[in-house]
């Protein structure tokens, strides 16, 4: 009998408690999201698979031994691997219809008001019971609203590492829902007429002028904000290498092996922190919660920009892009395409919403620096 | 937390607002009129005889790029120069 207690301890089912059963569920869940709903899959499936690992009585993968927990160490808690994601967006990154029409980027600086505006919301959550947000905890949830992952996870490990487990899977579900999420409060916004305009033509980009970008953002960031340089120098890394046509070899790798190897990694380092004392806590519905507001609101946000520069300026502006306004490169700027497609079957948004769409990752890289610079 | 902490958070967090749209507009105007410096430059020192387009300056770098020359030329230049250290040790000796 004795050895049969011996044995029965050895399995996992004499030590499974209620919480790492729910967070199997979770795992299971976005496993299910990543592989039949198609909702971001590169990420939700390495992260579900390790909220499964992470779950398991007695493996410990994510205890000082575990090679969860070393993932994790070494590249979220150095910031590596969120760095190295965004070096390989910034090769990905064509800024030639941003560069054609530079005044979007007043767009992609609009809807970072999402960001700004949840920060606000989260502090204002702790009004109800439960509810104790630091303003390092409140930055960190905000930066869903930048619909940019490797962002919002740099951030949260900076600031508030004990909530980037439901951090992350809030912003990359959220990610996957923009085409849910958007065209509601787009369509809201603007009327069926101002749906129809037709915007101009894009001028022609030079080479040159591809190349000196990149290095003029950094220029800039490094002198007026060196809290964001270490996101904006390795996506600016990224483009130059794209650009520059000099380092082919390079540019395809960091665009694709380097940035495929770090995602599983970062996948599985993300789902390492869904452990059920820190995931299913009431904080995480306020999390879930805010993104959505934050989305929200820097789609709103982008959009009511858009109409008043289109009032201003002398060229037609359709409102739609200013929602390409809040990253999420390049699924806001297909939203956009679509419900514009809808309105006039003639009228193609997808390139004019490229401006703003890359212009909402460099604005929500500044709006993490800043709040890098005051809260961190 | 109590209402006290939680009213100076919000004026914090007001703060944060305000300075953060701020700042995030400023850059990012600056950065608009560094790009039209950057089209201005761009513009009036076209560079060297490629003005049309973008793509093309890349292509040729890539096929004009001398670490892969075709089969004959390798063979070539590999002919002259085995050629040539031949020749040369011997020049010298005599």
């Amino acid at each position: 009998m004795d050895k049969f207690d011996v044995l029965w301890q050895s399995t996992a089912l004499a030590h499974f408690t209620l919480g790492q059963v729910i967070m199997m569920i979770v795992g299971l869940l976005l496993l299910y999201l990543a592989i039949v709903k198609k909702f971001e899959p590169l990420l939700l499936l390495p992260i579900g698979f390790g909220a499964l690992l992470t779950n398991i009585p007695l493996a410990g993968f994510s205890e000082a031994g575990g090679i969860l927990y070393y993932i994790y160490e070494v590249g979220i808690d150095t910031g590596v691997f969120p760095l190295l994601i965004f070096m390989g967006v910034g090769a990905m990154t064509d800024f030639g219809a941003l560069i054609a029409n530079p005044r979007m980027l007043l767009l992609g600086a609009a809807a970072q008001f999402g960001i700004f505006a949840t920060l606000f919301g989260a502090i204002a959550l702790n009004w109800v019971p439960g509810f104790s947000f630091t303003l390092q905890d409140a930055s960190a949830i905000a930066i869903i609203g930048g619909a940019d992952g490797p962002t919002a996870i740099f951030l949260a490990s900076k600031l508030a590492p004990e909530l980037l487990g439901a951090i992350a899977v809030a912003a990359y579900s959220y990610m996957a829902l923009v085409p849910i999420i958007q065209p509601p409060i787009m369509k809201a916004l603007t009327t069926p007429d101002e749906r129809k305009i037709e915007m101009e033509q894009l001028r022609e980009v030079s080479q040159r002028e591809k190349i000196i970008f990149p290095i003029a953002v950094l220029l800039l960031t490094i002198l007026f904000l060196p809290a964001a340089t270490p996101l904006v120098g390795m996506f600016c890394l990224g483009n130059l290498m794209r650009e520059c046509g000099v380092v082919e070899r390079l540019n395809k790798t960091a665009q694709n092996e380097l940035i495929n190897i770090v995602t599983i990694f970062l996948g599985l380092a993300v789902g390492s922190k869904l452990s059920a004392d820190k995931f299913l806590t009431v904080e995480t519905l306020g999390i879930l919660a805010l993104g959505a507001v934050a989305f929200a609101i820097g789609t709103a946000t982008g959009v009511l920009m858009a109409k008043l520069m289109g009032r201003v300026s002398s060229s037609k502006i359709n409102p739609l892009i200013g929602a390409a306004g809040v990253s999420a490169v390049p699924m806001a700027a297909r939203v956009v395409n679509k419900v514009g497609l809808e309105a006039n079957p003639h009228n193609f948004l997808l390139m004019h919403a490229m401006g703003p769409n890359v212009a909402g990752v460099l604005g929500s890289a500044v709006a993490a620096g800043v709040l890098l610079a005051l809260v961190g | 937390m109590n209402s006290e902490a939680i009213s100076s958070l919000l004026l914090e967090a007001a703060t944060l607002l305000g300075m953060g749209m701020i700042f995030v507009f400023t850059f990012l105007a600056l950065l608009i009129a560094a790009i039209n410096l950057i089209a201005a430059f761009c513009r009036k020192f076209p560079g060297k005889p490629s003005p049309d387009g973008h793509s093309k300056p890349l292509k040729l770098s890539h096929s004009g790029s001398t670490d892969q020359p075709d089969g004959t030329t390798l063979a070539a230049i590999s002919a002259a120069v085995h050629q040539y250290r031949k020749q040369h040790p011997l020049n010298v000796k005599e």
